[in-house]
């Protein structure tokens, strides 16, 4: 073979139609507008980020996701609140199999998180990162969820959103009165979307906004307490 | 009855932790600093048992003296009688530095001496401890010969007598008094002792020597108090230098966690936690526990849990000792593991907390649970992790009323305008614990799109107590 071709190959750059990469399992993240555009659903293993503000229903998204695997463990870390054992009980989440982790640094909480993933024993980790992320961080923890099988959701401020990261699905979500707003930023095996919208009317009708009805009057501002 | 003596002369030497074994260490004892052990690099610099301090360090300049520690010797005589009690059932201490056994029970278990001493020194040399010994039909002929170093196995009694009666009577456990006494009736070793008649002796000395005789000969009865291994594992080790930078801990740490996974796996045992003391020169010593939630015998795991504590531990001292204590031992349960499953984890969910629990400590590690209380605050509590819980039947109103995914540590003032959706759902409760509550919660959707869980006071004021995730 040509000494050009294999120093090429040897980098990774030649693409061989005969070389198959076996396709990564996916599964279904309960809403279908979700699905289609991510082929079928998210991906069993790997690092999943998410652009978000807290509070617009990021985690009803991933409800689905996250239960699908009632045997293995479910991870919080650094929530933004107290979670609240009563709403993942309504949710049939098995509280035995919760576990919240609130470390003192940022660091530890990278580490706590890779420790989860490379264990096998968590089907899904919930990250709530409050800083920038680095390649080799990603990566790490790309490699942690592999050989464990599980996933990382990383939440984060939309300020952080960075281009270049390793990541297997980076989604942004912004909030609509009907449900979400979300954009496939950058996935793999798949192109980038326009925006789309997840409608929650079905899952969640008390935490949606119907038509808003044309014969409300707003009270008058200057009469308000 | 064949008993055997086992005499360690440099028990103390040897139990000590030495990363260096090119350095001359001798032990001194008394009021004058005799020394009475010396390891092998002293010993080719001429200092002998008995030398005085003084002329031991004129040979040898940079001798390593250390005092003489008797609670010690004792300490790690229990765990070698521990240790033997493995292979042959009825131990006698004999504090500090000695060891009696009785052989004649333990002959038909391993069909004859040789095969018992085989057994019995191959166990011994795992401690790596010099030893002396001597058998014989008594306790104390036993440990005559032991004493004397024959180190002769053997159960020909006619044997074992020709080397007892040859041997002089200051050796024996009799008063320079008595043995003065015998020497001016012109009675030198225990061979001369033993021809006179018995009833002789009882006429010219005292009931003492009487007795001597009678249980060395083995015509009286000689009491002896056998050893009990006791179910715990508590192992003291002194470093032989100070340690001031804690990852150098690692190493020894690991030779006494390597004497626990010893002391586990013959009992098939494993520890759910471990008590380890850091004794620091001039300063209070440092306890910490580590923790395995699952119970673990391995002293490969054992290092790795601890060295995730040791990170976060810091001392103002050099450390100078080291105890090791294990607690929770219980039963080995084995884990069932699913041949069939995909993900076939390299540890458990029991590792797993155990190993983030040592390293960021167990308030940062919690499980949740229900409690049957109306204020949201106090219906969910931190609880251990994994922990099965009483399934509390989910009230019919917390199955249909919805509810936030994350409650804020401290209710926030509203500051902005919202929406509200849903409500008001009333609370009312609390009075009974002074804690009390009245609240009407409401749903509401701010301008970003949030959707929140505001509440509203008796005193009309708002906050946002949740969110809804």
């Amino acid at each position: 073979m040509n000494k050009l071709i294999k120093d090429l190959q040897h980098r990774h750059l030649v693409w061989h139609g005969a070389v198959k990469t076996p396709e990564p399992e996916l599964e279904s993240s309960g809403y279908s507008e979700l699905d289609q555009h991510l082929n079928g659903g998210l991906i069993k293993a790997g690092a999943i980020e998410i652009l978000t503000e807290t509070g617009i229903g990021e985690l009803r998204l991933l409800l689905p996701t996250l239960t699908a695997d009632p045997d293995r463990l479910l991870i919080f870390i650094n929530p933004p609140g107290h979670v609240n054992a009563t709403m993942l009980a309504a949710q049939k989440v098995d509280l035995q199999h919760v576990v919240i982790i609130t470390p003192e640094q940022e660091k530890d909480a990278l580490w706590s998180t890779e420790e989860c993933l490379k264990s096998g024993a968590c089907g899904s980790v919930l990250l709530w990162l409050d800083q920038a992320i680095e390649i080799h961080q990603v990566k790490r923890l790309q490699l942690a969820a592999e050989k464990g099988a599980s996933r990382v959701f990383m939440l984060r401020q939309k300020r952080y959103e960075t281009l270049s990261l390793p990541l297997d699905l980076s989604l942004s979500l912004s909030a609509s009165p009907a449900g979400v707003d979300a954009q496939i930023n950058k996935r793999k095996r798949g192109w980038p979307s326009k925006a789309f919208h997840i409608d929650m009317q079905r899952h969640w009708p008390s935490l949606t906004l119907g038509e808003i009805p044309d014969n409300l009057i707003y009270f008058p501002a200057s009469k308000a307490g | 009855m064949l008993w055997l003596y086992l005499h360690f002369p440099s028990l103390q030497l040897d139990s000590l932790y030495q990363t260096d074994n090119a350095l001359p260490v001798a032990i001194v004892h008394g009021r004058k600093s005799d020394v009475v052990q010396r390891n092998e690099n002293a010993k080719k610099s001429g200092i002998k048992i008995g030398m005085g301090l003084g002329s031991a360090a004129a040979l040898c300049p940079d001798l390593q003296v250390l005092a003489y520690d008797e609670k010690q010797e004792t300490a790690k005589l229990t765990h070698i009688a521990q240790w033997l009690y493995l292979v042959t059932a009825d131990i006698s201490l004999y504090p500090p530095n000695g060891l009696l056994l009785r052989v004649s029970h333990m002959l038909s278990l391993y069909q004859g001496l040789d095969n018992y001493w085989q057994v019995l020194t191959k166990h011994l040399q795992r401690l790596n401890l010099r030893y002396e010994y001597g058998c014989g039909y008594s306790p104390y002929a036993a440990k005559l010969l032991a004493m004397s170093a024959s180190n002769q196995l053997n159960d020909n009694k006619q044997q074992i007598d020709n080397l007892l009666g040859s041997m002089p009577l200051q050796v024996t456990d009799l008063t320079k008094k008595v043995v003065n006494h015998l020497g001016r009736v012109g009675v030198q070793s225990i061979g001369d002792l033993l021809r006179l008649p018995l009833t002789d002796i009882a006429k010219r000395f005292d009931i003492e020597l009487v007795t001597y005789i009678g249980r060395l000969t083995g015509q009286l009865r000689h009491p002896v108090d056998f050893y009990h291994p006791p179910e715990t594992f508590k192992h003291y080790l002194e470093l032989m230098f100070e340690i001031s930078n804690l990852q150098y801990l690692q190493k020894p740490l690991f030779k006494v966690f390597h004497l626990l996974e010893q002391f586990l796996r013959f009992r098939d045992k494993h520890a759910g936690q471990l008590n380890i003391e850091l004794h620091l020169r001039d300063s209070e010593s440092v306890h910490f526990q580590v923790h395995s939630a699952e119970g673990e015998y391995q002293a490969k795991r054992w290092l790795n849990l601890s060295q995730l504590t040791l990170e976060s531990i810091k001392v103002s001292a050099p450390v100078i000792a080291i105890t090791v204590e294990a607690m929770q031992i219980r039963g080995n349960d084995f884990r069932v593991m699913d041949m069939f499953s995909k993900h076939c984890g390299a540890i458990s969910a029991n590792e797993l907390v155990s190993r983030l629990q040592a390293k960021l400590g167990k308030g940062r590690v919690q499980g949740v649970t229900q409690v049957d209380d109306h204020r949201p605050e106090l219906s969910t509590i931190p609880c251990p992790p994994l922990q099965k819980h009483s399934t509390i039947k989910p009230t019919k109103t917390s199955a249909t009323v919805l509810q936030p995914s994350f409650i804020l540590p401290q209710p926030l003032p509203v500051q902005e305008k919202m929406n509200i959706q849903h409500g008001p759902e009333r609370i009312v409760a609390g009075w009974w614990d002074k804690h009390p509550v009245t609240r009407d919660y409401f749903i509401a959707r701010n301008s970003k799109g949030q959707w929140l869980w505001i509440f509203r006071t008796s005193g009309q004021s708002w906050f946002v107590h949740g969110l809804f995730s």
